[in-house]
């Protein structure tokens, strides 16, 4: 028998039963859909979550922070006691959170600072490809005759949100220029006004000074008095300077009883935990202007991963190694260390590995990669709730084929016998109801795949609205993700489970005695 | 028992000691006693009985519809007992042509397509059969009712379409159980006519059952008469 003559009088035999056949191949079409759907938006939402975690490489980037945990050793023996009666494990916590608030009370600064050595040490890691040292320091700009207080930042050359909003002049070419990048504001505090006087300033020189390790900044006067000045200028910082020093001095003349006096100067000459107080250090640089970035804007895709939100606080920025090496080498940096640096790893794969190293080296981390993998395996679960249900509204309408093709067994039964008696083998008539099986689930599959391709544009439609109401921001790719294993997969197992459940009445047909079935009416 | 002989013709069709029982629901049906008997080519036999004396049993046997419990059908020198599942089916589509009482066609499907359908199951290419299904329908008179339906046909009409289905693949031995029973006298003898002259043509061994003595006469060169799941003299 022909493949052909097989198809057609499968496909005859369906047809002659339209109602019955649109009914059931609806039920395959009902879990394809699905089916198709939920794991189409699983892979989209699977996709849009790498293509956000890996944009700007994040996946890839371990941020590591100083080590601030003090050593047991270090921690008096008497504050380690726990006491009274408790279980020992109990015991054993409570010693966990006193060493944990210890160190929040104790430790002002890091027991394993990232030093210029450390981050040597994190260089040399296997399969870390870069350090990015985080540097945010405040210091005084000097422009001709105007001077204001800003907090610079150090930026590597490829931060591609500076390089968006960069409105003259261009970014660091590389992260070891002598230049840096100025907010157009800065500029207008500083005079700096229409375009043409900002094109003008680029390649000028801003002196930048910095003043390290200022225990008690005059600014906190400021604050202390309740002033509205929120920046001053270098005169107004001296004379502030020049009151505080004078303060302690004044305690007498303060209305204190003898008692409260006493305890004032014994809280004020509590002596500082730090072993050796660092000096205050001093320090300026030229550097040329290259850009000028403008304010952002809600457009600006500025996530708090990349130090987003402390960027857009800055109005200085300086290349990530210039700033490396202009702070590395002050007394502050050499104990202290910088506060935390990036480090970029060459695979996401390699992550973990390199998360394992730092922990051992006693430093702080923290990697997307595990939120990443969370996000990712609870894309996973919900894909497969979803699929699940699909399969099972697969099995129900297995069933109802299954239920349909027995009553056409026994409806066609003479038409079998006929067949029989005219030359067709058992096998004939058995696979007649299989093709029957899998082209309702060919046709259900197809049908299927062909609506969830459909409900893509109103369903990405949606999404996006979701997300411009909830996050501000536009989908940036399909959550609807046809890869070829699923368009070919889904119809292929719609095929293999109708198939399966025509087994039952393809074997009841085949096996109806000609005779009988000649007789029947 | 053994009953009639073929005379000077090769043996086509031979049957020994054929038993055939079915288990009702009360007690055990003995269809066939000890059959036996031998057709020759081209013989025309009719099978004359009552009804119930298992003549269509026998028929359904010789072709290779069902088995017997006991005995031998041989024919062409093949033993049907022995045949598969699959052999049985190839015998049925290449070796004989079956015609019934009530047709047996398949309502959805047109006279051409009913005539093509052991074709089908042979796997003769489109073409061909179509070709071969519209020249059996020209031959029995049907030349104008290719694409009608059975129930847009007459009984007569139905009838010469399931001939001309048994005849398509030009079987060597044609199984006729009662070929006229639904039709009326003049319908009846126009078949009659047409069956003769087409056995005659070709040399095809006919078998037919019926319980009318007149058919009987007309059709055949021998006539087998069974009772009781017997031949009788």
């Amino acid at each position: 028998m022909r493949t052909a003559d097989l198809l057609r009088i499968a496909l005859t035999a369906l047809f002659q039963q339209k109602v019955r056949t649109i009914l059931t191949t609806a039920g395959v079409t009902i879990g394809s859909f699905i089916l198709m759907t939920s794991l189409s938006i699983g892979r989209g939402v699977e996709g849009v979550v790498f293509h956000e975690f890996t944009k700007h490489d994040q996946l890839r980037q371990i941020q590591v922070h100083s080590g601030y945990r003090a050593k047991e050793g270090s921690i008096p023996a008497e504050d380690l006691v726990i006491k009274g009666a408790m279980s020992d494990a109990k015991r054993e916590r409570i010693r966990q959170a006193v060493i944990r608030w210890w160190s929040r009370r104790n430790i002002h600064y890091p027991v394993v600072p990232l030093t210029k050595e450390r981050l040597d040490a994190l260089e040399k890691i296997n399969h870390v490809e870069k350090l990015l040292p985080f540097v945010y320091q405040g210091c005084r700009v000097y422009l001709a005759n105007k001077n204001w207080e800003v907090t610079s930042c150090a930026s590597p050359a490829n931060n591609t949100h500076l390089r968006n909003r960069l409105v003259a002049g261009k970014f660091f070419e590389s992260d070891a220029e002598e230049a840096v990048v100025v907010h157009e504001y800065l500029l207008y505090l500083l005079g700096i006004i229409s375009e043409e006087e900002v094109e003008g300033v680029l390649g000028k020189k801003l002196r930048l000074e910095f003043r390290m390790d200022r225990r008690r900044s005059p600014a906190l006067l400021v604050t202390l008095l309740n002033s509205g000045r929120t920046n001053l200028s270098a005169d107004e910082e001296k004379v502030l300077e020049k009151a505080m020093q004078q303060i302690p001095n004044t305690l007498d003349k303060l209305e204190l009883t003898s008692a409260e006096k006493a305890t004032l100067q014994r809280i004020l000459n509590e002596p500082a935990r730090e072993s050796k107080p660092i000096p205050e250090f001093a320090f300026g640089r030229e550097f040329t202007i290259k850009g000028v970035i403008r304010e952002y804007t809600d457009q600006d895709m500025v996530s708090a991963w990349d130090l987003g939100r402390i960027v857009r606080t800055a109005e200085v920025f300086l290349p990530v190694k210039t700033a490396e090496e202009l702070f590395a080498g002050t007394p502050h940096y050499r104990e202290h260390g910088f506060d935390s640096v990036t480090v970029v790893v060459d695979k996401e794969e390699n992550i973990a590995e390199v998360v394992r190293q730092i922990q051992g080296m006693g430093l702080q981390e923290y990697s997307l990669i595990k939120i990443y993998e969370q996000i990712q395996t609870n894309v996973v679960l919900l894909t497969f709730a979803t699929g699940f249900i699909a399969m099972i509204a697969l099995m129900v309408a297995a069933l109802g084929i299954t239920n349909t093709m027995v009553m056409g067994v026994l409806e066609r039964t003479k038409e079998i016998g006929v067949m029989k008696a005219v030359g067709a083998r058992d096998g004939h008539i058995q696979f007649i109801f299989l093709v029957e099986g899998g082209l309702i689930g060919a046709i259900g599959g197809g049908v299927g795949i062909f609506l969830s391709w459909l409900a893509a544009v109103p369903g990405d439609a949606f999404a996006d609205s979701l997300m411009v109401k909830q996050t501000g921001n536009h989908l940036e790719s399909s959550l609807f993700v046809f890869p070829l294993w699923l368009t070919l997969g889904v119809p292929l197992l719609a095929i293999l489970i109708t198939t399966l459940a025509a087994v039952y009445p393809a074997r009841r047909a085949a096996r109806v005695n000609p005779i009988e079935a000649l007789r029947h009416e | 028992m053994e009953t009639g002989r073929p005379d000077n013709r090769d043996l086509v069709v031979r049957v020994v000691d054929v038993v055939k029982s079915y288990q009702s629901a009360t007690a055990p049906v003995h269809a066939l006693r000890r059959v036996s008997t031998e057709i020759g080519q081209g013989e025309r036999i009719a099978l004359l009985g009552k009804s119930g004396s298992g003549k269509s049993t026998l028929l359904n046997l010789l072709g290779g519809l069902d088995r017997p419990t006991s005995g031998n059908i041989w024919v062409y020198g093949r033993d049907l007992a022995e045949m598969s599942g699959n052999e049985l089916a190839r015998y049925r589509l290449l070796s004989v042509g079956m015609i019934f009482q009530s047709y047996n066609l398949i309502p959805s499907r047109s006279a051409l397509e009913n005539v093509e359908l052991p074709m089908v199951f042979g796997g003769i290419p489109p073409r061909n059969r179509r070709q071969a299904a519209q020249h059996a329908l020209e031959a029995v008179g049907l030349g104008q009712r290719l694409h009608h339906h059975p129930n847009e046909l007459s009984g007569g009409e139905c009838q010469r379409v399931a001939i001309a289905r048994a005849l398509v693949n030009r079987p060597k031995i044609l199984l006729a159980d009662e070929p006229t029973g639904n039709l009326d006298t003049a319908t009846s003898s126009a078949i009659i006519a047409f069956l003769i002259s087409y056995l005659c043509e070709h040399g095809t061994t006919l078998i037919l059952v019926t319980h009318d003595e007149d058919v009987a006469g007309r059709c055949a060169d021998r006539i087998l008469r069974m009772q009781d799941g017997c031949l009788v003299m």
